[in-house]
């Protein structure tokens, strides 16, 4: 709860003003309670009017802190759930690769709306509910017991039903909701078949089975929520009726107390509203241990997350000098978490300062992998990277990314507009010449036009949807507007014709300040310039040179070289023909 | 996770405010028409509870009048009586009130979603190309309960409540005029002040809905996009922009709460007032003995009971409105046009001869042509390849003749009779298309296998079995034809899910088999069981097949070469490869490549 402590005086002014509201709150049956008398005993209408007056008065005293305490309590709990979601989206960008890569984002997204909601509802309404309960349960039954002793412990027994009544009925009311809702999912997964399959169904012409099982699938949904109903329909008007026992109870042996003279018409009166009043307290007992039980689960669901150790990347590690940026890898070995399938095993290679490497090999040879190690997603099992000489293990992890670009597979775009998308990397994120300049390098230029406002353009909701190679483009703008000495290409390009790129390689290479790059292709042709290719199966390099050192070597490179230069010329050929 | 449209955490149609329409409100009369003699009783069950409702606090008066000021033991113990099984009964009714409110609402709910969902069934099938599932299966399941609710919670309820105010204004008029007037002179402040502030408040929440939507969207984007942050540094930058959002948030989430904290104090305010008026007025008139204590005691109880209906009729009006916006939603999906009765027209039940297209064109959007002037003979028996680049109106093909889409251009006839003249019930069943991407439903092999429901049948299984050898496949399987299918088929390999489609196409005994050859890549063990399986499913059925392997073509009767929507060549194998054209082209490249 030390969430609540940046806000001890706000909920100490709402204490104060709920405790002011629970008395004024209390006192109008004892002032009704004197008005009756006041008739009784026949006093003249001033009493009357003074009651009138103070009836206002608590009113509007009631009414202005009911005002303060809504604000101090609910607003708090607002203000501590920014609090707790900044600090988590916080926690969440520390985390390293591997954590993202073990947990689903939608595990993570429901601690962050479902979880974080149900915290603010025990921040705010539950600690609320529980003063105000605890207050009417501190207060009126001294004042009915000032009123007639007797009549409080009768009148009580029949009222202490109703916690026992809301718990076990909101158990069982909460165990078929969860049927329910376990319907109304198959109802959706029905439904999203039907649809995503409709071609099939309507090519073998079977609509009316289908309109027949969703039937079934609906009349079950049917069933379940009238089994929730036959509880549910029963629950309010039996909370109701018990009150009414207890009113029932003070209406017969008060009024004999009444007639017998023992207890005042306007005590009695008085006893009623008292009652009434109790039985809300009553009924918020179950619903408070319930509210409260949700809230710790989802609590301790938050705190996990909070917990997760960060990566090492704040550490205070100094930034060190680098005189180049040459790459050397040494017997570097991997096998991801939770598996003991080795992924890279004793690879080396080196590659000098704005030099072009290669990597290509069948789908699952580790290609990816090394990227990843080289970035320090994940840390190698065995062996060195080394940059400029300096033992990576060693380099500040923020330094150590920012050597490197890198264009994932996986293309991965804000709904922003394309200049921000961009610009993602760099400090300044308006300057349209600079995006424009790196949208053009990305080979983007013929589809600029596509895009309704060119660079200014919104991805994402009702915006428009990029191709596959748009976004591929677009995420390697991102990658050379971030300017970085280390470019690392993921197989990037898949979505771009070849020609295209060509140029784009062409252009990355030729540039004034020649980059480091490392290109990791199925495209042959991508790779053909690199100043050395590695040919990477099942985790190991098989053959590694430059590419004509490759064609000679005639071993997987070159066969795989030759089906693929084929390929390219019958797809030129359909192309022009 | 997808970044562009995530449906679940943000749908612009949350920032619309909807507007009442008679026009919708008479589309769902007929739904409700159906369980007139439900809501008939229902209305019933809510007079009556109003009825035992209203006299509640007039017995409370009479058992004070004739009980205690009297001091009769014997009318106290009656009128208890009376107030104490008017509660029994209030307790009875509002119970079967509730429960028949929900059974007839789910009634109506269950019936306008099989209306829609069958109404989808029928929607050709350009419809779904240019609409997402997800929206889809929203409108199905959540715009239609949403829809209902409007039947069970809001129509009938509030106008219970409205019964309750009206009930409880005449009581108190009709028990003393004057004190009643009096009473109910506050209660237009009342109604003021909760429609004024309850608008505020519905606007306040739901730009704080709309504003926790888009922060949650962006969280989920941020989260998805994780590795792209952290490996740019990033984080700084991302979590200044973050908190914009998250301040954003809290701001109208405190605008909520301000105007939701003005309501009570204002409703216990005018309450205040009015419990001010009778006491002071009521005392009076008591001590002038025009009226008893006990009906005093029955107007304070009135007047305590008078907030309740306030507080749920404008509760209930925001269910309206969401009510409505469904509905708008639902009723302009019902207005989508159907397709034409599936089973008018002559019956397709066996072929003869020939399917001809000549002079054929077609084009899905007018500028962009996709099949031009096509002449082709398919005769019966023969088996067909189409090869061509991607994009060259191969798959066009096949759907044209399973009637998919609607042509006008040239002719297309089926033994020498326009297509358009057999039912397309016939025309479906009996012309079967293999998809290179195979749907799998839930359930188990042989549902997927016998798609309509009951029309499984041993004998039949067993000859397609046989026929594409696939018992050892089916051994490998935990429960063989039994064995449950996981979500999308993820227990299956790509080739079962193939030989799958194979089956699911000859369960209808196809007189015409249209097969889409998958274009990925399968191991070689794999390619090789849907080698043969291809090769026997097409043989002595007349096939046309939208190729990408090589010994398929070989195997062919005929070939035709389709490029940008024309047919270029067409041929046996040799005849084209004689040719030396586009086909031999292809042909050379294919036969390198798989040395």
């Amino acid at each position: 709860m030390g969430l609540l402590k940046p806000y001890r005086k706000h909920l100490l002014f709402g204490f104060g003003s709920l405790l002011i509201v629970d008395i004024a709150d209390v006192l109008p049956p004892i002032i009704i309670k004197t008005a009756i008398d006041a008739i009784e005993k026949d006093e003249g209408t001033t009493t009357l009017i003074y009651c009138g007056i103070a009836l206002i008065l608590t009113a509007l005293v009631q009414g202005l802190f009911r005002f303060f305490w809504r604000q101090f309590f609910l607003g708090t709990s607002h203000k501590s759930v920014y609090d707790l979601r900044k600090m988590m989206f916080s926690h969440l960008l520390k985390l390293p690769f591997h954590y993202f890569s073990r947990t689903r984002t939608g595990d993570i997204m429901s601690r962050l709306t479902n979880d974080i909601q149900e915290i603010r509802f025990m921040l705010g309404i539950g600690i609320l509910v529980t003063l105000d309960a605890s207050f009417y349960f501190l207060s009126i039954p001294f004042i009915m017991v000032w009123l007639s002793p007797q009549l409080t412990l009768i009148t009580l027994i029949p009222l202490a039903l109703i916690p026992i009544v809301v718990l076990s009925v909101s158990k069982a009311i909460h165990n078929r909701s969860k049927e329910v809702q376990a319907r109304l999912s198959d109802l959706s997964a029905r439904s999203e078949e039907s649809i995503s399959g409709i071609r099939i169904i309507k090519g073998f012409r079977t609509e009316e089975s289908e309109m027949k099982r969703f039937n079934r699938t609906g009349l079950e949904f049917v069933r379940d929520k009238i089994r929730l109903a036959n509880i549910d329909s029963l629950f309010h008007p039996g909370l109701d009726l018990i009150i009414a026992i207890s009113m029932v109870v003070l209406l017969l042996f008060g009024g004999k107390m009444v007639i017998a003279g023992t207890v005042s018409l306007g005590a009695f009166i008085a006893f009623e509203a008292y009652l009434l009043k109790l039985s809300w307290p009553m009924m918020a007992i179950g619903w408070i241990i319930n509210i409260y039980q949700r809230s710790m689960a989802s609590l301790e669901r938050c705190l996990q997350i909070l917990q997760e150790p960060v990566a090492e990347k704040d550490a205070t590690r100094p930034y060190l000098e680098f005189a180049n940026h040459d790459l050397e890898v040494e017997n570097l070995s991997f096998a991801y978490p939770d598996s003991d399938k080795p992924v890279l095993s004793q690879v080396s290679f080196s590659l000098a300062s704005g030099k072009t490497l290669g990597i290509t090999g069948p789908v699952g040879c580790g290609k990816t992998t090394i990227l990843r190690l080289l970035v320090k997603m994940f840390s190698p099992t065995e062996g060195k990277i080394r940059i400029g000489g300096h033992d990576v293990d060693e380099l500040n992890l923020g330094q150590l990314r920012s050597l490197f670009s890198i264009v994932p597979q996986e293309t991965f775009l804000f709904s922003e507009t394309i200049r921000e998308n961009i610009l993602f990397a760099r400090d300044q994120k308006d300057d349209a010449a600079e995006a424009l300049q790196m949208a053009l390098k990305a080979g983007l230029e013929p589809d600029l036009k596509e895009f309704p406002h060119e660079l200014e353009t919104m991805l994402g909701e009702r915006g428009v949807n990029l191709s596959g190679g748009q976004k591929q483009r677009v995420s390697l703008a991102r990658a050379l507007a971030a300017d970085r000495p280390i470019l690392l290409l993921d197989d990037c390009t898949s979505a771009v014709d070849t020609e295209t790129e060509k140029a784009i390689l062409s252009g990355i290479r030729n540039a004034e300040k020649p980059r480091t790059c490392i290109i990791v292709s199925h495209r042959m042709v991508s790779l053909q310039n690199a100043d050395l290719i590695i040919y990477l199966k099942d985790g190991k390099i098989v053959e590694m040179g430059t590419h004509s050192e490759l064609l000679t070597i005639k071993g997987h490179y070159a066969k795989t070289w030759e089906r693929q230069r084929l390929k390219d010329l019958l797809e030129r050929d359909e192309n022009h023909a | 996770m997808k970044i562009m449209h995530d449906d679940s955490y943000f749908s612009p149609d949350d920032l619309k405010a909807p507007h009442w329409d008679t026009g919708l409100v008479r589309r769902i009369m007929p739904y409700l028409a159906r369980w007139r003699g439900h809501f008939l009783l229902s209305i019933l069950l809510v007079l009556a509870g109003t009825a035992v409702q209203i006299s509640l606090p007039y017995l409370l008066g009479k058992a004070v009048d004739q009980g205690l000021k009297q001091n009769n033991h014997e009318a106290l113990l009656h009128y208890v009586l009376l107030y104490g099984s008017g509660h029994f009964m209030f307790f009875v009714l509002s119970a079967a009130r509730n429960w028949l409110l929900q059974y007839t609402g789910q009634k109506v709910l269950h019936d306008l979603r099989n209306s829609l969902f069958n109404h989808l069934q029928k929607l050709p099938i350009s419809f779904f190309d240019h609409t997402p599932t997800g929206r889809l299966v929203t409108r199905v399941t959540n715009d239609v309960a949403t829809l209902a609710e409007l039947f069970s919670a809001a129509l009938v309820n509030v106008s219970g409540q409205i019964l309750v105010l009206i009930g409880t204004a005449a009581m108190m008029m009709g028990l003393h005029f004057k004190l009643g007037a009096a009473a109910l002179i506050t209660s237009p402040i009342l109604f003021a002040a909760a429609w004024f502030l309850k608008v505020r408040m519905r606007e306040a929440f739901r730009l704080a809905r709309a504003k926790l939507a888009m922060l949650n969207a962006v969280l989920a984007e941020n989260i998805s996009g994780m590795n792209v942050i952290q490996i740019y540094n990033q984080e700084a930058e991302r979590e200044k922009k973050f908190d914009v959002m998250n301040t954003d948030l809290k701001k109208a989430e405190l605008d909520s709460v301000f105007y939701n904290s003005f309501f009570f104090p204002a409703v216990t305010i005018v309450n205040a007032l009015t419990m001010a008026i009778i006491i002071i007025y009521g005392g009076w008139l008591v001590q002038q003995s025009s009226i008893s204590i006990g009906l005093l005691v029955a107007f304070i109880a009135y007047t305590q009971a008078f907030y309740d209906p306030v507080r749920q009729i404008s509760e209930k009006v925001s269910i309206f409105q969401s009510s409505m916006a469904s509905a708008e939603r639902v009723f302009s999906l019902m207005d989508e046009s159907p397709e034409p009765d599936l089973d008018e027209g002559k019956e397709f039940s066996s072929f003869e001869k020939a399917i001809e297209f000549s002079n054929f064109s077609f084009s899905y959007s007018p500028d962009k042509p996709i099949i031009k002037n096509l002449n082709l003979k398919i005769e019966k028996g023969q088996r067909i390849a189409i090869v061509g680049h991607t994009g060259a109106g191969k798959t066009t093909l096949a759907s044209l003749l399973k009637r998919f889409y609607e042509y006008s251009q040239g002719q297309l006839s089926l033994d020498s009779v326009d297509l358009k003249a057999y039912s397309r019930s016939s025309i479906r069943r009996k012309i079967a298309l293999i998809q290179q991407d195979v749907t799998i439903f839930s359930g188990n092999i042989k549902d997927n296998i016998f798609l309509e429901e009951g029309s499984y049948d041993e004998d039949k299984m067993q000859k397609i079995i046989a026929e594409l050898e696939m018992q050892t496949l089916l051994d490998r399987l935990p429960n063989g034809l039994e064995t449950e299918i996981f979500e999308r088929g993820s227990n299956l390999s790509a080739g079962q899910r193939q030989l799958i489609a194979f089956c699911r196409a000859l369960a209808t005994d196809p007189e015409i088999l249209i097969l889409d050859e998958a274009t990925s890549s399968v191991d070689s063990e794999t390619e090789s069981i849907i080698q043969r399986a291809v090769l026997r499913l097409t043989s002595n059925r007349t096939s046309l097949i939208i190729a990408h392997r090589l010994s398929t073509i070989q195997n062919c009767d005929r070939i035709i070469v389709l490029h940008n929507g024309r047919l270029v060549e067409e041929g046996t194998h040799e005849e084209l490869l004689a040719a030396e054209g586009h086909y031999h082209k292809l042909y050379e490249l294919q036969f390198s490549q798989s040395n």
